[in-house]
């Protein structure tokens, strides 16, 4: 949490992957994002997100931050979210997402993790590593 | 019996040439067909060997003879040449690949689509770097009739016909409080094989990372309306005994759902209840693993081949642009 905690003073913060290459419409959006606590405070008060709660969630949040007016600090880094580096031997539906780029030292967030063999691959890999 | 008709052949009509050539073939041996060949040490050599060549023949075996010597002059030069370049061409190349991953460059098609969706502002800066020039002659020209200011116009933010505007509020994190993030894990009361590795996983990490890892939760969707209230009484009760050993379960008052805004509920509770506790919110599902010391500092400079490094040069801010990003 290194890479958010160098925006920690910044206001309206959105950290996220939210670059639409084509090839994956909405499903990175899951993945994860991270919200600063002053628009998570705004969400649970405006009136904004309350008409607009049934749909794709994570793409949601994103049109509540337009409609509010504080996308001015949203920041894109799909660098930092890569899928399992052997797609083929998980569930064909996500393999095309998995197929993104293979998890590294530096990824933050690897998805989508369908099967209990892949996260754990995944999870032995970092704690491996030497932090 | 079964050469009978043959002989009946050749005693009473003249037999065909191909009978004959095929009686011939068939009736022959192959040892007279195919005579073995001499072993080769019998065998007379075909070519005559040559003389094997004394030292110096073989010295002067690579090099052109002495009156053309001049074809070849230069060649050992061109060689050391080309080779210098393609030096050259390597080591330019392993310096940009070098500076391309210690300096990566942010991608600017999202930019370019906004400066695309939006001529008029390029045109205002086109116009504003115009005017700028012109105050700058004259200037230069010290007339007085023109030197009344030139209204310089303020470089506008990029909008756009789908851009809301300024923020209807103003809002700013407190830089006294202490970073900490809130993870929050989507994760039904069925996945709790996934939950378990999770926690057995997530607790290795280093104990003083300013991270908080929640399962949130809702209560199960009891599709059968005849025993609704036993699963849903069962699975509480199995959630209560799941939070007193772990807790690390956080209860959002919506049922299980994908699309229904369980995320809103959670965001929603989290902004009202654990505001001053976090600083910061995420929100993964359980199929993500999240590296969450998230540490780059000194690998990202080792490997200077990796593409995706996510460090703070690749990634870059945007705004939201309806049709381009959502």
């Amino acid at each position: 949490m290194q890479v958010i905690k160098e925006h920690k003073d910044e206001p309206h913060l959105y950290w996220g992957a939210t670059y639409n290459d084509g090839r994956f419409p909405s499903e990175m959006w899951g993945s994860g994002y991270v919200l600063g606590m002053d628009l998570v405070e705004w969400i649970s008060t405006s009136d904004i997100p309350i008409n607009n709660t049934v749909g794709l969630e994570d793409l949601q949040v994103a049109e509540w931050i337009v409609d509010g007016g504080f996308h001015d600090n949203a920041i894109d880094n799909i660098t930092a979210f890569a899928g399992y580096p052997w797609p083929e031997l998980g569930d064909n539906t996500y393999k095309q997402e998995n197929e993104i780029r293979p998890f590294e030292r530096w990824t933050l967030v690897t998805h989508p993790l369908k099967e209990n063999f892949m996260w754990v691959d995944t999870a032995n890999y970092y704690l491996s590593l030497q932090w | 019996m079964a050469v009978q008709p043959l002989l009946n052949i050749a005693r009473f009509s003249q037999p065909s040439s191909s009978i004959l050539i095929t009686h011939y073939f068939f009736c022959s041996s192959p040892i007279l067909l195919f005579p073995p060949l001499p072993a080769d040490h019998l065998r007379p050599p075909l070519v005559a060997p040559r003389r094997p060549l004394s030292p110096s023949q073989r010295r002067c075996a690579s090099s052109p003879p002495w009156h053309k010597r001049h074809l070849t002059a230069g060649a050992d030069e061109m060689a050391l040449r080309v080779k210098s370049l393609i030096a050259f061409v390597l080591a330019v190349a392993f310096i940009f690949m070098t500076l391309n991953a210690i300096f990566p460059r942010a991608d600017d098609r999202a930019a370019d689509f906004i400066a695309y969706a939006n001529p008029q502002t390029t045109e205002a800066a086109a116009e504003h770097e115009d005017a700028e020039g012109t105050a700058a002659l004259h200037r230069a020209s010290h007339d007085t009739a023109n030197a009344h200011p030139i209204p310089q116009q303020q470089p506008t933010s990029p909008t756009s016909e789908w851009d809301i505007g300024e923020p209807v509020r103003q809002i700013y994190q407190d830089p006294t409080k202490e970073f900490r993030i809130l993870v929050g894990v989507m994760s039904p009361f069925q996945k709790a094989a996934r939950r378990y590795l999770m926690r057995s996983a997530y607790s290795q990490f280093p104990k003083d990372l300013p991270v908080d890892v929640w399962f949130v939760m809702g209560d199960v969707d009891p599709w059968n309306p005849v025993n609704a209230e036993r699963v849903l009484d069962s699975s509480r009760i199995a959630r209560d005994w799941e939070n007193s050993t772990h807790h690390d379960i956080m209860l959002v008052d919506c049922t299980e759902n994908m699309e229904q805004g369980k995320t809103y509920e959670y965001l929603k509770k989290v902004g009202r209840e654990f505001s001053n506790r976090y600083t910061h919110v995420m929100k993964t599902d359980d199929d993500s693993f999240v590296n969450l010391p998230g540490n780059y500092s000194v690998s990202c400079v080792l490997s200077y081949f990796s593409i995706g490094a996510s460090n703070q040069r690749t990634q870059r801010r945007t705004a939201f642009v309806l049709g381009s990003n959502l």
